[in-house]
């Protein structure tokens, strides 16, 4: 979708003098790389064409040297080598209406799909964008046969249930990864009412990214537990790295990007890249929104209509608010409803002040995500009164009230956020060390692609770290006694060399945001999911129930790729 | 509302702030209040800080900005301390995407203001870098605070005396000074010219 990028901030005289000096003076032994990078890639080889430099946004044409830096990893797009028109074309998703018991086969594979005009290879499950949507009643168990058709390892991970330990999908903790040929049988039950998602965690800076990921949406048996809709609608958010030869290729031993994080600049709405949605004058909209992008934080906007914030990852807040928009980051899952008094065609954005590392400044970022078209008819049924009102949710508050008694109580563990980048090249580091000044709570843009994408799994590697033992990531390994309390502090560290904001996973498990920075939360859901800014502190409270061996980690991919992860046991 | 009679001096500040010797830059002490307290975790060790020779020891604090007095205040000084504003989500923004903040300035030292001229108050101000428009954050108090809520990126923040504290617009001398942390971002481009062909370390 369309993206706009207006004008940055103008610098004052003075550093427009100098601005124009520096441009000069580097840009003369930058020239001939700048040249080749711009006239080439049409006619080199496939080998060049998979090393060329990433696409930047507007005004962030990094001369600085960089031009022959290339990361420390081979170029790989899915299905390297493969005709695409010997694959099956990709289609949008069906909805899976399941029954306890049922049981449901889901294929990763390779599928073809058109963006932008270009016929690229991606992956999708039963060859839907986005997978299969599953719905299911609250405590449904349904049986899921996975085959791995990838020319990549991998699993399905359950992203929010409290499932049993071994149908976790984690390589390595809770199963061996299912090779490219072969099946696993995962038993999947849903727990609680609520929104989550299913992905693979293999290599999810690809394999996510790449079309891998579906909801499930849990209904509760209650009559009445949700407002009444004209119409629900999940929004999946994903984005993609894309220029004109298609697909930006990822890094094959490790991930590339490794420092920030892939931002894409082709922004897919449930695999779409043109989201529309059509409902009547009055109608009120149920949005399921997940973000399953590897590291963009949105700000959502739905222009043209009122929200309603209901609830978050697994189930409804204690009281529902309005809010202008909805801060969202990757793994996160919000539920909104939203009324639409008048006919018109309105987008829904993500707006942001973005930076610009290089130069050091702000400049407002607005996205279009898809629009939603309201036509003159009016609604069907109107639900403007229950709509305008703000209900509280009682049954979870009363859930909530048990643990009410561990809200005061000491932290029981603390967790550190931080990393170590060592043996990047001279130049970037170089340029790293000038932007060491200035860290926003959340990088809403990748403000210094180039340096990003030269950084990989080889050089950074982001750390959870235990400051009570010292231990780092997955020498952590926490435990707890099954059906304890746990009181666990996050704090990300803001004095590292290239600090960032985390989306930390607790898996299996279930948890309350007890405070930000000092301030205790009002209003609480149940979550698995947290955004941790720069700076900031999270104290969360778990409710350690689940037995097993679980992950807990950065959901930024390339976080996670690059070590950001730990684990923890529930046990006698 | 237009800043007009303090432009001049905002703006050499801004420029100021540009500078790679900016004193914030230098500046040591507590990292954020954010983690400061019950829920504040220890300071890291500087081995861990990459890289160790410029940069990371030298960042300014990311949630507190030093107020630096004008020739006016002597020796007085201040802070401004901001804390992320209370959100359900994980950060608070506005719908344009500005950062929340919670802001408690912090004022030390002043004279009484009827000292300086036909001044009964002092109130603290909020202007974005561009200075396209100037936001009251409070009248200083007794207890030499004043609070309030800010939603911009890139921003000053200053006092200045005031013939009332109900005043809704600036009009007095600026006594107290400063650039928020995002402000000493540096443009990559001009910095290594600015400092003498050097990065800033």
């Amino acid at each position: 979708m369309l993206t706009s990028h207006p004008t940055a901030e103008v610098p004052s005289a003075g550093s427009a003098l100098a601005l124009a000096l520096a441009a000069v003076l580097l840009a003369l032994p930058a020239a001939s790389g700048t040249l080749r990078a711009q006239d080439g890639t049409a006619s080199r080889d496939t080998a060049e064409v998979l090393r060329r430099p990433p696409p930047m946004q507007h005004g962030m044409n990094m001369r600085l040297g960089l031009e022959s830096e290339r990361p420390s990893v081979t170029p790989w797009l899915p299905g390297e080598g493969v005709d695409p028109s010997t694959l099956p074309e990709a289609k949008p998703n069906e909805v899976l209406r399941l029954a306890d018991g049922d049981t449901l086969d889901l294929t990763a594979g390779l599928v073809r799909r058109a963006l932008r005009g270009k016929t690229v290879v991606m992956y999708a499950f039963n060859r839907q964008y986005p997978g299969p949507l599953i719905r299911v009643k609250r405590d449904a168990t349904i049986v899921v046969r996975f085959h791995n058709r990838l020319d990549l390892a991998s699993t399905v991970h359950w992203h929010g249930l409290r499932i049993d330990n071994p149908y976790d999908g984690v390589p390595n903790v809770t199963q061996d990864p299912v090779p490219p040929g072969g099946d696993f049988v995962y038993h999947v039950h849903f727990p609680d009412a609520g929104v989550y998602w299913y992905h693979p965690h293999v290599r999810g800076d690809i394999e996510i990214n790449a079309g891998l990921y579906g909801n499930e949406i849990v209904d509760s048996p209650i009559y009445g537990f949700n407002n009444p809709v004209n119409r629900e609608a999940p929004l999946i958010l994903n984005d993609v790295l894309f220029d004109r030869h298609g697909l930006f290729p990822y890094g094959k031993e490790t991930a590339d990007f490794a420092i920030m994080g892939r931002f894409g600049n082709l922004f897919l709405v449930n695999g779409e890249p043109d989201y529309r949605l059509e409902v009547h004058r009055g109608d009120v909209v149920r949005f399921y929104l997940t973000d399953v992008s590897p590291t963009r934080t949105y700000n959502v906007v739905f222009e043209g209509g009122k929200t309603k914030l209901v609830g978050a990852d697994i189930g409804p807040f204690e009281r529902e608010e309005w809010v202008e928009s909805i801060p969202i980051a990757v793994a996160q899952r919000y539920v909104a409803e939203v009324r639409y008094d008048s006919a018109g065609t309105y987008p829904i954005v993500n707006r942001v002040q973005a930076i610009n590392h290089v130069k050091g400044t702000f400049f407002p970022e607005v996205d279009t995500l898809g629009t939603v078209h309201v036509t003159g008819q009016p609604t069907d049924e109107d639900h403007a009164d229950t709509f305008g009102t703000l209900h509280s949710r009682d049954s979870v508050t009363a859930d909530i009230e048990s643990y009410r008694k561990y809200f005061d109580e000491p932290v029981d563990k603390r967790l550190e956020l931080t990393v170590n980048i060592q043996g990047l090249p001279g130049r970037v580091q170089t340029l790293m060390a000038s932007d060491t000044m200035y860290y926003p709570p959340v990088e809403w843009n990748d403000g210094m692609p180039k340096m990003n994408w030269i950084s990989t799994g080889h050089e950074a590697r982001w750390i959870l770290r235990d400051p009570d033992t010292g231990r780092e990531n997955m020498d952590i390994g926490w435990h707890f006694e099954t059906g304890s309390v746990v009181k666990i502090r996050i704090h990300n560290d803001p004095t590292s060399m290239h600090p960032m904001n985390h989306p930390i996973h607790f898996h299996g498990q279930r948890f309350l945001v007890l405070s930000r920075d000092g301030v205790p939360s009002d209003n609480l859901a149940w979550k698995d999911t947290v955004l941790v800014p720069v700076g900031s502190t999270v104290v969360i409270l778990m409710d350690a129930s689940n037995p097993g061996t679980w992950l807990a980690h950065c959901h930024i991919a390339e976080h996670l790729e690059t070590g950001m992860k730990m684990t923890f046991t529930v046990g006698p | 509302m237009r800043l007009r009679s303090a432009v001049p001096a905002l703006v050499l500040l801004a420029l100021l702030g540009l500078a790679p010797a900016a004193a914030p830059a230098t500046r040591s002490g507590p990292s954020d209040p954010t983690s400061a307290g019950a829920e504040h975790a220890p300071a890291l060790p500087h081995s861990r800080l990459a890289p160790a020779a410029c940069g990371a020891t030298a960042r300014p604090p990311l949630y507190r900005i030093d107020l630096k007095p004008t020739s006016r205040a002597g020796g007085a000084g201040g802070s401004a301390l901001l804390r992320p504003a209370s959100t359900l989500f994980g950060v608070s923004v506005t719908a344009d995407g500005h950062h929340r903040f919670s802001v408690q300035v912090q004022v030390r030292g002043l004279p009484d203001p009827s000292s300086l001229g036909s001044y009964s108050a002092y109130v603290a101000w909020a202007a974005p870098a561009d200075l396209g428009s100037v936001r009251k954050i409070g009248a200083v108090g007794t207890d030499g605070t004043a609070s309030g809520e800010l939603a911009y990126e890139k921003f000053l923040v200053f006092v200045t005396a005031e013939p009332s504290a109900d005043v809704t617009e600036k009009s007095g001398p600026i006594l107290l000074q400063g650039l928020s942390p995002s402000g000493q971002m540096k443009n990559m481009l001009t910095e290594p010219l600015l400092n003498g062909g050097m990065p800033p370390c």
